[in-house]
């Protein structure tokens, strides 16, 4: 035990030089691109002056080391990352405005991602070569040769269009919903604090495509994961031996998951990172407003402080979903140690 | 059919003309070609045979664990007078641990590397009934005592890969036998170990059949292993119980071919090492005549090559089959 708290101090001693990292990158990969937004601002008609004028204004005119240490110095002293060159508030009201909503998608989507993924490979790998095999990999190829936004408009076609089974897609709520009292500004988990459960019922009926947009699309990552890691569990001397002990089959088929634990759990961990700029074209198609929407947006306009603002956030995130699945897969496995 | 008019035995195993196919869509393999032997209470019995000779696939029939595609296609194995081949699952299940415990080749490979070893008894000792935490963990002590763990405590506390090969294996030993099953079957159990825990090994788990009046089934490759620990010896080849007897007789008089030429291929010191000439038929498709055939040096008998020898008494419970009585010309 001792000497596995000394790898998880020296995993977090790492942690200061990647946020370092993660500002230099966000600061360079908006910068160094070429592109300018003074242009885009003053639009196509605009003189030379009144370029110069919005430079100025912005502050890309001044050479990129200082505006660099301009950055860093906002960051650290004021903890601002700036302001929108177009609706000029700040950055940070504009992500967690949108975080709540984007973070909601992420977790609802992963969820049934892990959950339709895992029991599509478990069924395939417990019957492999049967008829539930073969229904699961028909399942998985099918929905990971499917762009995600295309998915999205067939399942708004078939099932909004078509059947009626599923609201228009205009949102978290419909068009002349009041939204819920905002506390922690994610419309599912308000509208409980709330009681309104009228309000509760609209926002998962509003959330129930994009959800399953997103489980379908990255289902077929667990399934395949956990088909093929089962698939050796299942044949392995521990479940024989499991079995010769008289262990019941559901026992066993447990064992053998404790197995694919850890590659799930570090799948939805770069998944839930990847995804928060990843849901972004599901956002969009479903109007979710959340952060990859409003990224995709602020990237289409060369809102150049939102694009860094993003990017750090994303970035920092990450860092911290990675540390955690780090916590987690060695809380999960006591035979590994960072040695 | 047959189940009537069987007589009543003494038996505690008893199988019969068992046959085991792994059939896959281009190629059958014929792994187990009729094999019939029993085992009585409190007989230590040692299965001997090369790689690839059917021994695994006969103790995996018998425990019901045969990996697909293989399945038992004639035959019966009666434990206690009920036959495991057809039996429900379920019923099958509750045999298992209970009835037969199995000591597998691999100590790391068969206990569970992320479940606390405690858990592991309190799963075998749960699927078989119920139990209370404090009663179970005192029989996983006193099950750990008695196979030489030193400080039980601590075992019952930890993981798998806290421990040695040695220890790992006593482990298994002792949650394949804490239901206090009838039968043990013991896969090669000291392969992977070193020679001196391989020797405390065996030497525990006779002694847990011992003075338990427990019946075992030892599977082995080493021939040394079986004149020790074994009262009976069953050799197989290509699938068949080619010879079968007690251990004395079959190690000291042969009467199968493939039986001295195992025994010429025991190391002995001063002598130069022998080994078996040729290998083991494929199995793909069964030859009419006597399996050994090709690999014979007494084949001379027509029938050798056209009519495939049963099991024939040739001493007083020593079997074998063979066409021919190779020490009849000197007798």
């Amino acid at each position: 035990m001792r000497y596995r708290t000394g790898a998880i101090a020296k995993r977090l001693l790492f942690i200061p030089v990647a946020v370092f990292i993660v500002i230099t990158l966000a600061f360079g990969l908006v910068n160094l691109t070429p592109g300018d937004p003074a242009l885009v601002i003053a639009g196509d008609l605009a003189s030379d002056e009144h370029v110069a004028e919005i430079r100025a204004e912005l502050g890309t005119d001044k050479p990129l080391p200082q505006r660099y240490a301009a950055y860093v110095r906002e960051l650290f002293t004021e903890r601002s990352l700036g302001t929108s060159f177009f609706t000029k508030r700040p950055i940070w009201d504009e992500i967690t405005q949108r975080f709540p909503d984007t973070l909601e998608l992420v977790v609802l989507g992963l969820l049934g991602a892990v959950l339709y993924g895992s029991l599509l490979g478990t069924l395939s790998s417990y019957f492999r070569r049967r008829w539930p095999d073969t229904l699961s990999r028909t399942s998985v190829t099918i929905t990971q040769s499917i762009p995600d936004f295309f998915m999205g408009l067939l399942l708004i076609y078939v099932i909004f269009y078509i059947i009626g089974w599923a609201p228009a897609p205009v949102g978290r709520i419909g068009l002349l919903d009041r939204p819920p009292d905002r506390v922690t500004g994610a419309v599912i988990l308000d509208t409980l604090i709330a009681r309104d459960w009228g309000l509760l019922k609209t926002a998962f009926h509003h959330a129930m495509l994009p959800v399953v947009t997103l489980a379908l699309f990255y289902s077929s990552h667990f399934a395949k994961t956990s088909r093929a890691v089962l698939s050796r569990a299942l044949n392995s001397d521990q479940v024989e031996f499991a079995r010769a002990c008289g262990l019941s089959e559901l026992r066993v088929v447990g064992y053998a998951f404790r197995e694919a634990r850890t590659p799930v759990v570090t799948y939805i961990g770069i998944l839930f990172a990847a995804l928060f700029g990843g849901a972004a074209i599901v956002e969009t198609v479903f109007a979710w407003g959340g952060l990859g929407q409003w990224a995709i947006d602020a990237m289409l306009k060369l809102d150049v402080p939102a694009i860094q603002g993003f990017i750090l956030v994303v970035g920092l995130l990450t860092l911290l979903v990675y540390l955690l699945l780090d916590l987690i897969v060695v809380a999960l496995d006591p035979r590994v140690s960072y040695e | 059919m047959t189940a009537a008019a069987a007589p009543p035995t003494a038996s505690l195993l008893e199988v019969t003309d068992l046959r085991v196919q792994f059939r896959s869509r281009r190629r059958t393999v014929h792994a187990v070609n009729g094999v019939s032997f029993a085992i009585d209470e409190g007989e230590t019995v040692g299965l001997v045979g090369e790689t690839g000779c059917g021994k695994s696939a006969t103790v995996r029939a018998i425990i019901g664990l045969l990996k697909s595609p293989g399945r038992v296609t004639a035959g019966s194995v009666r434990l206690e007078g009920t036959d495991l081949v057809g039996l429900h699952p379920r019923q099958l299940r509750q045999i298992r641990g209970a009835s037969i415990g199995f000591v597998p080749q691999n100590p790391f490979g068969a206990l569970n590397p992320v479940l606390r070893i405690e858990r592991q008894f309190r799963n075998v000792i749960r699927a078989h009934g119920r139990g209370r935490r404090a009663e179970i963990r005192s029989t996983a002590l006193d099950m750990l005592d008695a196979v030489g763990i030193a400080d039980p405590e601590r075992v019952l506390r930890g993981y798998a890969h806290e421990l040695s090969g040695g220890m790992a294996q006593r482990v298994v030993i002792a949650l394949a036998m804490v239901l206090n099953p009838r039968l043990v079957v013991a896969d090669e159990p000291t392969t992977g170990l070193d020679l001196t825990i391989q020797r405390q090994i065996l030497d525990l788990i006779r002694d847990l059949a011992e003075t338990e009046g427990r019946s075992m089934l030892l599977v082995t490759h080493d021939v040394g292993v079986v004149a020790q620990y074994c009262s009976r010896v069953l050799v197989m080849y290509a699938g068949q119980v080619v010879e079968a007897g007690p251990v004395r007789r079959v190690l000291t008089e042969p009467a199968h071919p493939y039986t001295e030429a195992l025994l010429a291929a025991v190391p002995r010191r001063g002598e130069r090492l022998v080994g078996a000439q040729g290998t083991v038929p494929t199995l793909l498709e069964l030859p009419p005549g006597c399996f050994y055939y090709d690999r014979c040096q007494y084949r001379s008998d027509p029938r050798c090559a056209t009519e495939a020898p049963s099991l024939r008494e040739v001493g007083p419970g020593h079997w074998a089959a063979v066409h021919y009585d190779k020490g009849a010309g000197s007798t």
